[in-house]
This record gives C-alpha cells, sequence and structure tokens, in this order.
C-alpha cells in the first residue's frame, strides 16, 4: 500500500502502472549494466515510461496533461524515485513542467509531455540557488541573447532544451528558452553521485526566447522549485518505503553467533529508528504536498522545513540501512548503496542542507519581525 | 631518542624522500597502483623506517608504540601512502611469533623488501562478525591440505601473491577450536577472484574462491586447530594504527582550506557560512580530541595500563570522526555537491581537477567512509566488546 493519502482510483491506477513498468524496466543488474557502460545509457527508460503519460503528471488537461495536483506529480516521484530511475523524470515532469504551465505554451507544454523534447531546467549559478539570476538576457521576446553561467545542471548532459534563468536590461528576472544546440552554448559534462549525469553550461551570445519576464516570471520559478522540494520529499520517502523492509527482511535472515541479527538488541534499535525515520519521511511527503496549496509567501517556509526533515529521514534509513547490511551494505551489487546514493544526491539537488536550514531561518526572522 | 626527536626526523624523511608523484596523488586523491605503494615501501626500508614495530632480532626498528604513532601521523599528514598492513603488520608478525625457523626464512625476506605481497582471507560469505563461523574446510591428505571454501572481502587478492588464511581443520568442540592458519601461495590452482565493487564505484576487495586447492602442510603456521589464537593475537596488533588520524589530519587541513574558502565567499548567506563554521569547528574540536586521545592511550600503554577495550574505543570514534568529516567535506561543494565519478580517481596527474573532481574526490571520502564502521569489526561488535570489558 502506498504511502500517498487522499488518492482517487485513477491516481490508484497510473501509481500502479508507473511503478510496475519502472521495476520491469529498470532491473537492477540491467540499470548497472547500462550505468557502468561507456558512455553510460541514462535514457533508457525514457520512451517506455513517457509513452504512459508521466510527464502529464503535474499539468492540467488545459495544459496538455492529465493532472496537475500534487497528488497527480507526486505520483512520478513515488513510483521512479523507489524504481531508481535516473532518467530526467521529474526535472522535466515537475520542475520543467511547472515552468511551463506559468507561460501557457501550448506547443513547449506538448513537446514536453510526448517526451519528444528535453527541456531542462538550468536556474542556479552558485551555492545560493535562491539568489537572483546573474547571467544577462539582453533584447526580448524571440530576439533574446543570452549570456552566461550555469554549473552543475542536473541531467544537462541528455538535455535537448534549457529553460533558463536569467536578468533582462531593465534588471527584470526573465526565464529564457535556449536549444541544446544553440550556438554559443558550451556543455561539459560529468557524473553524479547518483548515475545521473550533469552539466557545466556556459552561454555566450547564445539565442533564445524569452518566455516569461519580470514578477510572473519570478512567481514560475518560486512555484517551480517548490514543487520540486516537494516531490523530493515524495522521492525521499518512496526510497524510504524500499529500503527498509530490504533492511529488516535482512536482519532477519542473516545469522550470526548462531542467532539472527534481528535478535540483537543493539540492531533492532537502529532498525526502529530507520522505521521512525521513514514514518517522519512519509508523514512530511504528506505536509510538503499540502503546502503546495498553500499562498505563495506561506509555501516557501513550509517546504523549506520538509526539505530538512526529508534530509535528516532520507540519512537516517541510508545510513542505518547500509550499516545494517554489513559488507553488502557497501557493495555495489546489493541496491541498498545506490539507494544510499541517490539520497545523497537529494541533499544537493536544490542547494545544500546548509543552504536550506538558512534560508528557512531567514524566512523564520521576517515572520517573526 | 625522544619522541619528539623522532618526529622530526620521520618529517624530514619523509619531505626528503616521498616521491612526488606519489605524493600528488595522494593529495589529490587518486587511487594508488600496487606499484606506488611497493615503490615507497622500498624506499621505507631501504632507510630504515620499515617494520617499526618487529623486533632488531626479526628484522625491524624496535620502535616503542609512541614512535610507531609519530610515524603513522607524521607519513600520514604529510600524503605519503600507508603501508599496507596485511604482509608487514599481519602475516609477519604472525610468522615471526608462531612459525618456524624454515617459515620465517622462506617468507620474513620477501615481505620486508615488499617483493611478495599479502592478502588476508579470513570473512566469509556467513561469516563476517561471527568469525569463528567460517567453514572453508582444510582437509589433510598426506603432505598437503586440500582446501575449499568461499573467502569475502580479501582486499587487494588480485594484487597479491601470497594469502593468509583462516580456515577449519576440525568440526567437533566449540566454533573457535579447529581452526588453522594456513599460508597460500596464489598461483596454486583452484584459486579464483571475483573483483567486488564498493559503493565508491572501485574494486578494491574480492571475493576468493577455493576449489581442490592443495596447500603444503609446511605451510601450516602454528599448531593445528590453534589458528584462533592467531586471530586472536592479530586482533591485538592493531590498535596501533586503528584511529589512522594521519590521513584524517590532512584531510581536515583540506575541509578547513575549502572551508576558508566558503567563508570568504560573501555571496553566500551569512547564515550558511555561521552553520559551516560551527560544524568545522565541532568536528576540529572531535579530532583533536582523538589525536588527543590515541596519543594518550598509546603513553599509557607504554606505561603499563592494561588494553583492555582501547582498540575498540579508537577504532569507534575514528570512524565516527572520519564519516562526520567526509560529509561536512561534501556540504562544502555547494552546487557540486552531487559530483562523482568513480573514473574519476584514476585520471592522469597531468589533467587539472576541476570542481566536479575536487567535489568528487570528497564524495568518494564520504561513499568509502561508510565501509570503515563495517569492515575489521563493524561498530555493533566493537561497543559489544567494550560493555562486555566495563559491565
Amino acid at each position: 500500500m502506498t504511502f500517498l493519502l487522499d488518492l482517487n482510483e485513477d491516481q490508484r491506477l497510473i501509481l500502479d502502472t508507473l511503478d510496475r513498468a519502472a521495476r520491469e524496466g529498470n532491473d537492477f543488474d540491467q540499470r548497472r549494466r547500462r550505468l557502468r557502460a561507456d558512455p553510460p545509457a541514462r535514457m533508457a527508460l525514457w520512451q517506455p515510461i513517457v509513452e504512459l503519460g508521466a510527464l502529464g503528471l503535474g499539468l492540467t488537461e488545459e495544459q496538455g496533461g492529465v493532472g496537475g495536483t500534487p497528488r497527480d506529480m507526486a505520483l512520478l516521484p513515488a513510483a521512479l524515485g523507489g524504481a531508481l530511475a535516473v532518467e530526467p523524470f521529474q526535472t522535466v515532469g515537475v520542475t520543467s513542467a511547472r515552468l511551463l504551465a506559468a507561460t501557457g505554451d501550448a506547443d513547449l507544454l506538448a513537446g514536453l509531455v510526448a517526451g519528444s523534447a528535453v527541456p531542462v531546467p538550468a536556474l542556479f549559478e552558485r551555492a545560493d540557488v535562491f539568489a537572483p539570476p546573474a547571467a544577462r538576457a539582453t533584447g526580448s521576446g524571440d530576439a533574446l541573447r543570452l549570456t552566461g553561467r550555469k554549473p552543475a545542471v542536473r541531467h544537462g548532459d541528455v538535455a535537448t532544451a534549457f529553460l533558463v534563468s536569467a536578468r533582462g536590461d531593465d534588471g527584470a528576472t526573465v526565464l529564457a528558452l535556449v536549444a541544446g544546440d544553440a550556438p554559443g552554448l558550451a556543455r561539459s559534462a560529468f557524473r553524479l553521485i547518483d548515475d545521473a549525469g550533469a552539466a557545466d553550461l556556459t552561454f555566450t551570445d547564445s539565442p533564445a526566447r524569452a518566455l516569461l519576464r519580470g514578477p510572473s516570471a519570478e512567481a514560475a520559478l518560486a512555484e517551480a522549485l517548490d514543487w520540486t522540494l516537494a516531490a523530493l520529499a515524495v522521492e525521499v520517502a518512496a526510497i524510504c518505503t524500499a529500503i527498509n523492509p530490504a533492511t529488516f527482511d535482512y536482519l532477519r535472515e542473516r545469522r550470526q553467533f548462531g542467532q539472527p541479527l534481528a535478535r540483537f538488541q543493539g540492531l533492532q534499535f537502529k532498525a526502529a529508528d530507520m522505521h521512525i525515520a521513514r514514518t517522519e519521511a512519509e508523514a512530511v511527503a504528506d505536509v510538503a504536498l499540502h503546502a503546495l496549496e498553500l499562498p505563495p509567501d506561506q509555501r516557501r517556509k513550509r517546504l523549506l522545513s520538509a526539505s530538512l526533515a526529508a534530509d535528516r529521514t532520507g540519512k537516517t534509513c541510508a545510513h542505518h540501512a547500509v550499516q545494517l547490511h554489513g559488507g553488502m551494505g557497501v557493495s555495489d551489487e546489493l541496491v541498498i548503496s545506490h539507494y544510499a546514493r541517490r539520497l545523497a544526491a537529494i541533499r544537493a539537488q536544490i542547494g545544500t542542507t546548509d543552504l536550506r536550514a538558512a534560508a528557512l531561518e531567514s524566512l523564520s526572522d521576517r515572520s517573526a519581525a | 631518542m625522544t619522541a619528539d626527536t623522532f618526529r622530526d626526523e620521520v618529517r624530514q624523511f619523509v619531505a626528503d624522500h616521498l616521491p612526488t608523484d606519489i605524493r600528488d596523488k595522494v593529495r589529490r586523491g587518486r587511487e594508488l597502483d600496487k606499484d606506488d605503494f611497493v615503490r615507497w615501501q622500498k624506499i621505507l626500508n631501504q632507510h630504515g623506517y620499515f617494520a617499526g614495530g618487529w623486533t632488531r632480532e626479526h628484522g625491524g626498528q624496535g620502535w616503542t608504540q609512541a614512535q610507531q604513532l609519530a610515524f603513522l601521523q607524521e607519513t600520514g599528514k604529510a600524503g605519503a601512502p600507508m603501508v599496507m598492513p596485511y604482509g608487514v603488520n599481519m602475516v609477519g608478525p604472525v610468522i615471526n611469533a608462531f612459525g618456524n625457523d624454515t617459515q620465517r626464512a622462506r617468507h620474513i625476506p620477501g615481505i620486508l623488501t615488499s617483493d611478495v605481497w599479502w592478502c588476508q582471507g579470513y570473512s566469509e560469505p556467513g561469516s563476517g562478525s561471527d568469525l569463528a563461523s567460517l567453514k572453508t574446510r582444510a582437509v589433510r591428505e598426506g603432505d598437503f591440505y586440500r582446501v575449499n571454501g568461499t573467502k569475502m572481502w580479501t582486499t587487494d587478492a588480485h594484487w597479491a601473491d601470497w594469502m593468509h588464511c583462516l580456515v577449519r581443520t576440525e568440526d567437533t568442540g566449540k566454533p573457535q577450536e579447529g581452526i588453522s592458519f594456513l599460508l597460500i601461495d596464489m598461483r596454486t590452482p583452484g584459486i579464483t577472484l571475483q573483483p567486488i565493487i564498493t559503493i565508491d564505484g572501485q574494486h578494491h576487495t574480492n571475493q576468493t574462491f577455493l576449489d581442490d586447492v592443495m596447500v603444503p602442510v609446511e605451510n601450516l603456521v602454528g599448531v593445528e586447530g590453534r589458528g584462533w589464537d592467531i586471530a586472536k593475537f592479530l586482533l591485538g596488533h592493531e590498535r596501533m594504527s586503528i584511529a589512522d588520524t594521519g590521513p584524517k589530519m590532512r584531510l581536515m587541513a583540506l575541509i578547513e582550506e575549502m572551508n576558508a574558502g566558503v567563508q570568504a565567499d560573501t555571496r553566500l548567506p551569512d547564515r550558511m557560512r555561521s552553520r559551516l563554521m560551527a560544524d568545522c569547528i565541532a568536528l576540529r574540536e572531535e579530532l583533536d580530541t582523538l589525536v588527543g586521545l590515541e596519543s594518550y592511550l598509546v603513553r599509557a600503554w607504554d606505561q603499563g595500563r592494561p588494553v583492555g577495550a582501547d582498540g575498540s574505543v579508537l577504532k569507534i570514534r575514528g570512524t565516527e570522526v572520519l564519516q562526520s568529516m567526509s560529509e561536512i567535506a561534501l556540504r562544502l561543494q555547494g552546487l557540486y555537491a552531487g559530483a562523482h565519478d568513480p573514473a574519476d580517481l584514476h585520471r592522469s596527474l597531468v589533467q587539472n581537477d576541476g570542481p566536479a573532481q575536487i567535489a568528487g574526490a570528497m564524495a568518494h571520502h564520504y561513499l568509502y567512509g561508510r565501509c570503515w564502521s563495517i569492515f575489521g569489526g563493524t561498530n555493533e561488535v566493537q561497543r559489544g566488546i567494550i560493555a562486555r570489558n566495563v559491565l
């Protein structure tokens, strides 16, 4: 049974379908071979999952999607995070989908949902991911030119286009669309700790198209990041619900000193802490999804808090699961270490834990004042 | 010679003799090749800095424990490779203490010159923490033992010429009885290795299959059935190097350097910087305490303090401090905190390291750091040892 509450029949059906497709298409050994290949095959699961309509879950029917509520969106990380998909389903289906939803551009939205385009957000320039962008967007409309750097863009290696935040001539925030093969765009790809790819991007007077400008761009960026934080909280809960039972099975089956490991009280206490953390993670996912329905000025604070809880509970489950598996926990041949690596990537995906804690401190100050 | 004079000498020796290519590999977090270890150990041996804990009679240096510690700390801090323990710190002392003259004559010279490389075959798929339950069987057939079984976590077995191995020669009585200590030539027919890739994406360790491996009886060390005494002797030998503070001091210096960069970046939120500063300071305290604890215990042992569970205290704190250090090292990487490519650890030194490679080296510390609280007796087992000692 899923940890997501309040799902309707349709949502349950979609979750089951996605879950099955992800697990079948992402068999552990096959996935491991694919990602160890040179070059790694990081889009193998894309087409089969896209065909199930997965990328439309974060969008309403008017936007060309099949959902649009937080709980529709949550089906994506719940199913695909639990299956350790490295393909950019969440980045495209949540972050990019919300950005493009704000533009109302039907063609772009259709391309995203069909999976024929892989538009990847390139929003961060330094460790302070909430700082306004410094990349420069000169001109306007279809005649925009973009210059600046966007380091460590997750899925930047497989993107066909980028949704880039920048600063216009007038100082206004601009959301720009840049083709993946645009002149003046240099990409330098590298691997991430969860086996996904990333790329450092440099734009030098690259032709671009302005999608949003000013307050509407700022609102869209804020909303997209908040939805992403909620999606990550759901993913953490999905991973905890996968690693905990696997760890408890191991404790029951593995015998040392003439008895199952599950009989040792020190290990029992660690297992209990994992269960507490997982239960918290499930609740935090729910809190995060509710928070998306709050007005923008209240939303961020709740989501930052939820993201810190997701970091903490995910780390507890990951570290205990590895430790309780002993040598097998630190082997690449068992899925546990792969989940632990994904959880480490999540802690760094939208700023580090310290940055988000600092951002929450600042917001708390402001509301107290 | 006082320990401080000796420490100065070691520091000078490393500065003069550590090959720069090896030092740079260590400092830049690259994986070392077997040849790097061998080269360094030969240099140590040529200059009288090898087998420090062995008596002079056995070809060692006869250092006090305080000197051994000073050597470990100074070489580690300076970016020297660790001395691989399987020969000089494990099987060597065993052969010296339990072996016969023929075994000493045959094996000790190769250990001292590092021309013969060793691995250990102790753990098995079903016997990790509970080592005494091991099942690899050695059946006496004339002048040979026929050995069958599987060894796990045989680190660097793919580099090894010989393996020292715990096997079961008898099934009756307590599990600790009936264990014997064999030396096995890795070229013997019937040995196959299967690499085990660890969480950091590297090949350090292996599963070793032994199928009808014929081992000459003269390769039994000590008395048949008394191998457990040797295993316990080895455990006692590990306590000197168990906290491994030299490399930790080097990593901490690197963390403090990276933190200084973060603190100087005024574009970062003040609150983020102050969180990192506070945690770096807390970690500095923990590492200073660990270094102090290690030095204190070594001096206390030299002055007659019973060792008791001190080794477990050092192991637990050492691994916990390392894990905390590796986590903060990652937190200092900002946007690159998710970067990690196992292949980067094998990059040529000619290639410059960008932020993704620097962050990836820290991610390697984080991932491999999870192994330390497991290998060589989990921290849960160590806490059990402490509890049995004090309760």
